[in-house]
């Protein structure tokens, strides 16, 4: 069980380039609708392939996960189906004939297995806590287990006595390891129950029962991921003193050997430490750390390292390597991930001895979640080009040769999709800087298009070229009313190394602006578009920007703010990520409001003149609704046309197909009523 | 004894039973007696399929099951049998879950079974080599008994439609006094947003109370019955409704509905061809309630258009199949006259329905389910039979009936491929597990599951011993005797005679339902005889019409003939320790036997009928009055049979203590039969205690919840506990 590398600000949202033979425009349900695969996992073998399927379950109002199962190359096809439910991180037993996963089938999360020949899955843990993660042993006859530790009753019996309350960022569950023994031949305890005598009914000890957990860890720490060791001996975890969102800050590394449970620190550095994998030997460990730096990580790169176990140092590789690393597999042919390079996606390989790093393969543009065989000489990914969605492919890794077995792009044969190019310009500043620009399908290079400028998240986010590119933006669709899209990577985004990454530091708003107007006026000296019909829009850090942009411009005749902070010090007290703001504007408002006023978008509130649609969630704890409630009454004041929309019930972003359709309506008519002034009141389109 | 046993003729058997016995009493003492909870232990079959090419079988493994200390339930999963042997039953389906009715595909990759997962059962495909069901069908008012097309496209399904959503009219007249069908709005067959858009008022014209007073029987508040059967099994049935089929491609096609209109469509299959499906039917020209009877229809799947095929005089005929080549059909007959005392009989036809012939008439019993043989060549069906139900075979054109398996053992399922079959068994050894036979060689007989031999190999099991008597009228009767667990030599030891119902069910060491209760008595120290008296069936048509008019006194006299026999026979039967038990119509029994004997020292009647009368208008069985009495209770004759045949006329004779015990919801027989009986005894100052269970109807003791199960049992132990004089220390389960 590995843990997903953390995202703060951004919706990652991903990306590509259109088909030529478009015939008809989506309506917003058939893009919400789309089929997408996630997670991949690969048998030991390496000839089966699980992963996931996303859907749209319009009845129930949710998106739902399944398991699908390729079986040596052959057409992929679903294994799972939950009923109101979803099912996931799916992993092969080590002999390959079982697939375990996670699902909350009516008591939480738990594992269940299912038989690769056939039959339906069982439950192998009754927790009241659920189940977080697992991980089988090499051995086959038990799982590690990660999972919360029992909610302590005293609370409960507060809440009789006083009610609901909470002490801020002191109530907390911590999680922990255990294991857990599997028998293939296990009889549903349910099955054959059996009592202590004729008439009493009463369940007699040591009946058949579900294998019980064993604990493993224990203490003041939170377990938050976990590597059993190739051998079998150790598990390797990443822990941190508490739950908190911020205390990843200071994760560190630690193993516990199976047979004595004696846990030994491995990786202690102040900053956060991140376990990747063990060495094939189970000798070393690889992890990417920030080492000593907690003041600025959030926007330098994590670095890779290679602790032995036996003489405890650490030596790091890949030195030369510009990005923020993340997301390795070690094997015995190699330690392997896949690492933005601006708007592409390519494998890395690393050789653990040298260090030095090269690229494995770039075909297709994006590889995202690579799963590797046991030996190292099998690999799976989701990936795709510029033209496609996201698809499955398995190929060998020396000399790969990708072979493509899924095709959800044909839901998007008979569709006019979005034309991608990327584009660069160079900012107020000099920087260089990358973004997408959708054009539509009959583009007239004689013609002066609208403009729609749509900023991703982040701020460490990265848009890419992709066919349909969504959220709650009907990209697609304006394109097909004849716009150009464009959408912006501006400073601190992923994919262009650590000095752009860091190049908003104390500039946040300020330099993003920059980014984004000189993007504007590369186009208009192109003489591509027209700037009295031109928007801009985006959510969480790209919602920022667009409500900087409100009060700092009027070129735009409309603008959305989506879960935009709208005033730093409103963010930093009542986010969840304080850190965050100290680190990008290195200081707290208290120490130098200057700096708060020169980045936030209050600041400049009464020049304001910008139509301003503001969308949030209910409950966004990252970027909370107060900043929504900040701008449009600060615009309200200045007579500035504003509405507000809270999504009920949501944080920070939305997660469900009913209101991500309501949310993408409310841009389409909002930016129609004031660039193409009309005022259209169908749902869809 | 497992696989010899086939070959061994009755008596031979008899013997073979009598040595095990000893043995097992005398070498197993460290083997620990049937338990209450036990009854939890016990997993059954039903729906054995075979696999298209012979090599597995599917089959629905049912368990019960209990969670939260004493929440009982049951499980229904699916299983897969590899019939060579070398793989183990794989279990299919898990969780809480009631799967049905598994079938192949023709192609052998998938299995399509019903599933209840919400409000209605569907039909669910389970691919075979990997992964979950799906639902196939999304049927509003569910979907049963799947059944594949020959091409492996589609899916045959049955769903019962209300009558409120079938258009067209009523072929029979309308029954509802001085109104006419469709004369007020049809609330249930309404959407809602209909609903509210109809005028209905209670102080409005009488047509807007018509509608007012329709809107609220549309919610059932109150329920307005006009149909002659109103009692369902546990519920009131006020609507009419209709079984008809659908066919539902693989694909997102929506389903074909294949019949329409008020008549039923049941028992369907699809001819080889795939071209028609077969059914049973009958046009209503009465109301469905009156029509008995039906015929053999057949449907044109390309044009629907539907007909009758084959009618026979003076028979009821059903459940049709076309033999595999698709020359014959096969089907089920059952005479008019005398419809509660029929015998079930197999008939064959050919395929365009010419010639039918009921071609078991020479075995003079009740044929159960029926197969093809794969070759079409002949038929095997089961058929109970003087306490057992072996498995037969019969040319398809008729001729002589051979027993292919079975001696002291119940056949409950079964199904063939080519030479194999697989028989769902229960024996006294074992209550239920399944054989694969070969037909060309029966001697090898092998035990291909487990189901229930690994908790009863720590069991002490009693095997009950066959005796017949010739009662004066010239009648045979065969009862059984079973001893108490550890029974000593020269004690005496409290006996129960156990009663069956029906009237026309038959016990016997072949038959499921009692495998637990016998064992149970006889680990709290009882001795047992039951017996099967005249109206029992597995004993021929005469036998089985030998009670007509007389429910009392001649069955009565056969069952304590047995009594009285075994008694004489067996020194360790407590002549003066005697109890008596029975359900239903031997619940009935135990107040006649009580009402006119004193010699039992406690006595428990479930479920019973006890005053013929009443029961006539309170029970959905009501039909065994003019069935078996010859008339209605406004015949001055009959109504004279009817109080002299009542148990409730001889009630301040009862001087026996007397546990009665119904279930609430009893539609069978009502409650009001236990309620008179009790109110009559407590007002005549006689020892009576009452149970009645919620929740439960008349299946309660085959197919109740298994908790209130083990209670039942348990009640009636502890009943005769209070009365019964154990000798020294009781072998019981404390």
């Amino acid at each position: 069980m590995k843990k997903t590398p953390l995202i703060l600000l951004a919706l990652l949202l991903s990306v590509c380039v259109g088909s030529v033979h478009a015939q008809h425009v989506p309506t917003f349900e058939e893009i919400i609708s789309l089929r997408s695969i996630n997670q991949v996992t690969v048998s030991p073998d390496g000839k089966t392939v699980a992963f996931t399927v996303q859907t749209t379950d319009w009845n129930d109002n949710r998106f739902d996960f399944e398991i699908w199962l390729a079986k040596e190359g052959k057409k992929p096809f679903q294994l799972t189906n939950t009923s109101k439910a979803s099912s996931g991180s799916a992993s092969f037993s080590p002999d390959g004939q079982w697939l375990a996963f996670l699902t909350d089938r009516g008591s939480k999360n738990q594992i269940y297995v299912m038989r690769l020949d056939g039959g339906e899955a069982r439950a192998v843990t009754k927790e009241e806590e659920g189940i977080s993660g697992f991980e089988w042993h090499p051995s086959g006859s038990k799982f590690i287990v990660l999972k919360p530790e029992k909610e302590d009753k005293s609370k409960k019996d507060r809440e009789k006595k006083y009610g609901a309350y909470e002490t801020d960022d002191q109530e907390f569950t911590l999680s922990h390891l255990w294991t857990l023994d599997f028998k293939p031949d296990m009889v549903d305890p349910s099955e054959l129950p059996c009592y202590e005598t004729a008439d009493s009914l009463k369940v007699k000890a040591g009946c058949i029962e579900l294998p019980k957990l064993q604990r493993l860890t224990e203490g003041k720490f939170t377990v938050t991921s976990f590597l059993v060791s190739p051998d079998g001996k150790m598990v390797a975890f990443n822990h941190q003193p508490d739950p908190l969102i911020n205390s990843f800050l200071r994760a560190n590394i630690s193993t516990v050997d199976l047979a004595d449970k004696k846990v030994t620190a491995r990786v202690t550095n102040a900053s956060s430490d991140n376990l990747e994998d063990w060495s094939p030997d189970s000798k070393e460990l690889l992890y990417s750390s920030n080492v000593s730096d907690t003041t600025s990580n959030f926007y330098t790169n994590s670095k890779l390292f290679v602790l032995n176990l036996d003489s405890k140092s650490s030596r790091q590789i890949a030195k030369d390597f510009d990005e923020d690393l993340g997301g390795f597999v070690w094997r015995p042919t190699g330690i392997y991930a896949s690492v933005w390079n601006k708007t592409k996606r390519p494998l890395y390989k690393i050789d653990p001895r040298t260090g030095s790093h090269s690229v494995l393969l770039t075909n297709p543009e994006q590889i995202y979640g690579i799963a590797f065989s046991k030996a190292g000489d099998k690999m799976a990914f989701v990936g795709r080009n510029a033209n496609q969605l996201n698809e499955l492919f398995v190929s060998t890794v020396t000399s790969p040769k990708p072979q493509q077995l899924t095709d959800l792009t044909s839901q998007i044969t008979n569709w006019k999709v979005a034309q991608s190019e990327v584009i660069s310009w160079k900012s107020k500043d000099g920087a260089t800087i990358e973004g997408v620009l959708h054009k539509p399908a009959n583009y007239d290079a004689s013609k002066k298009y609208p403009l729609l400028v749509v900023i991703h998240g982040g701020p460490t986010g990265i848009d890419t070229p992709t066919p349909v590119p969504g959220y709650v933006y009907p990209i697609v669709q304006w394109l097909d009313k004849g716009s150009l899209v464009l959408r912006v990577n501006y400073r601190g985004s992923a994919g262009y190394g650590e000095a752009f990454r860091s190049l908003n530091v104390k500039n946040l708003g300020v330099g993003d602006a920059w980014d984004v107007l000189s993007g504007v006026d590369y186009l208009d000296s192109k003489g591509m578009i027209d700037r009295s019909k031109m928007g801009c829009m985006g959510w969480s850090q790209g919602g920022y920007i667009s409500a900087f942009l409100t009060t700092n411009t009027d070129i735009f005749k409309a603008i959305s703010v989506g879960a935009g902070i709208s005033n730093w010090t409103t963010y930093y007290v009542s986010t969840d990520i304080h850190p965050f703001t100290r680190q990008y504007l290195k200081a707290t408002p208290w120490s130098d409001e200057e700096i708060y006023k020169k980045t936030s978008p209050m600041t400049n509130i009464n020049k304001a003149k910008t139509p301003t649609l503001i969308q949030h969630g209910e409950f966004d704890r990252r970027v909370p609704i107060s900043n929504a409630y900040e701008l449009v009454q600060g615009l309200r004041d200045n007579n500035v046309p504003a509405e507000l929309i809270v999504y009920k019930g949501f944080g920070h972003g939305i997660t469900k197909p009913k209101e991500r359709l309501a949310a993408t309506y409310h841009n389409w008519t909002w930016f129609n009523k004031y660039i193409w002034n009309e005022n259209e009141q169908s749902a869809s389109k | 004894m497992r696989t010899n046993k086939v070959h061994l003729n009755n008596s031979a058997m008899r013997i073979l039973t009598i040595i095990l016995f000893v043995i097992t009493s005398a070498s197993f003492a460290q083997k620990k007696p049937i338990v209450a909870s036990d009854l939890m232990k016990i997993a059954t079959t039903n729906n054995i399929q075979i696999s298209p090419d012979g090599t597995k079988a599917v089959l629905v493994v049912n368990r019960k099951a209990v969670r939260n200390e004493n929440e009982y339930y049951y499980t229904r999963h699916l299983y897969i049998l590899d019939l060579a042997g070398k793989e183990e039953p794989r279990q299919l389906t898990f969780g809480d879950r009631n799967d049905l009715s598994p079938q192949w595909s023709p192609d052998g990759k998938q299995i399509a079974f019903v599933r209840a997962d919400g409000d209605r059962a569907q039909v669910w495909l389970l691919p075979i080599g990997g992964g979950e069901a799906r639902v196939l069908t999304k049927a509003d008012y569910g979907a049963t008994n799947p059944k594949w097309s020959p091409d492996g496209k589609s899916i045959l399904y049955s769903s019962s439609i209300p009558m409120t959503v079938v258009e067209g009219k009523t072929p029979w007249a309308y029954e509802r006094p001085g109104r006419t069908l469709g004369d007020e709005p049809n609330f249930k067959g309404m959407k809602g947003e209909e609903r509210k858009k109809v005028t209905n008022s209670p102080d409005g014209s009488l047509a807007e109370v018509r509608a007012w007073l329709a809107k609220n029987a549309s919610e059932n508040n109150p329920r307005v019955l006009y149909r002659q059967d109103l009692q369902g099994e546990l519920n009131l049935q006020p609507d009419e409704s209709f079984s008809h089929l659908f066919i539902k491609s693989l694909d997102d096609a929506p389903a074909v509905q294949l019949t329409n209109g008020m008549q039923d469509f049941n028992n369907a299959s699809w001819s080889p061809d795939g071209k028609t499906v077969i059914c049973d039917s009958r046009v209503y020209e009465i109301h469905p309630d009156r029509e008995m009877d039906a015929d053999i229809w057949t449907i044109d799947v390309a044009t629907k258009a539907a007909k009758q095929l084959i009618k026979m005089a003076d028979n009821s005929l059903g459940d049709p199949q076309y033999s595999p080549d698709g020359t014959m059909i096969a089907f089920t007959a059952n005479t008019t006259k005398g419809r509660f005392y029929s015998q079930n009989m197999i008939a064959t036809a050919t395929a365009a329905g010419v010639n039918p012939t009921i071609i078991t008439q020479s075995l003079d019993r009740d044929a159960g389910s029926y197969t093809w043989s794969h070759d079409s060549k002949s038929i095997y069906f089961t058929a109970q039979t003087e306490g057992d139900i072996p498995l037969f075979s019969i040319p398809a054109k008729g001729g002589a009936i051979t027993k292919v398996y079975g001696n002291d053992s119940g056949v409950n399922d079964f199904d063939l491929s080519g030479d194999k079959v697989v028989v769902a068994v229960t024996e006294t050894k074992n209550p239920w597990e399944l054989y694969l036979l070969n037909l060309k060689d029966l001697k090898s007989a092998k035990q291909i599951t487990q189901l229930n031999e690994g908790w009863i190999k720590d069991r002490q099991i009693v095997y009950p011993k066959e005796f017949w008597i010739t009662r004066p009228d010239g009648t045979k009767v065969q009862y059984w005797v079973m001893e108490p667990v550890g029974k000593k030599d020269g004690v005496k030891y409290p006996t129960i005679l156990n009663i069956h119902g029906g009237p026309s069910a038959m016990w016997g060491p072949g038959i499921f339902s009692m495998w637990h209760e016998y064992q149970l008595e006889n680990s709290w120290g009882y001795g047992l005889v039951y017996s099967n008296p005249r109206g029992s069936g597995g004993y021929g048509d005469k036998f089985k019409r030998g009670n007509y008019q007389d429910w009392g006194t001649g069955p009565a006299g056969d069952i304590l003939g047995s009594l009285d026999d075994a008694v004489k026979n067996h020194s360790w039967i407590d002549k003066d320790q005697l109890f008596v038990e029975g359900g239903s119509y031997a619940g009935y029994m135990v107040a006649w036997i009580v009402g006119h004997d004193n010699r039992f020292k406690a006595a428990n009647a479930q479920r019973g009928v006890y005053e013929l009368s009443t029961f006539m208008g309170e029970g959905n069985a009501w039909r065994l009055v003019p069935e078996h009495f010859g008339g209605y209770p406004w015949d001055k004759q009959t109504k004279a049979i009817l109080d002299a045949q009542s148990p409730l006329t001889y009630v301040d004779k009862i001087n026996t203590p007397l546990l009665i015990i119904h279930g609430d919801q009893d539609l069978r027989t009502g409650i009001i039969q236990g309620e008179t009986l009790y109110k009559s005894l407590k007002i005549l100052n006689k020892p009576v205690e009452y149970i009645r269970y919620p929740r439960e109807g008349h299946e309660l003791t085959r197919s109740g919840n298994p908790g209130r199960m083990m209670d039942h049992m348990l009640r009636v132990i502890e009943f005769f506990e209070r009365y019964a004089k154990h000798p020294t220390v009781q072998s019981g389960t404390n």
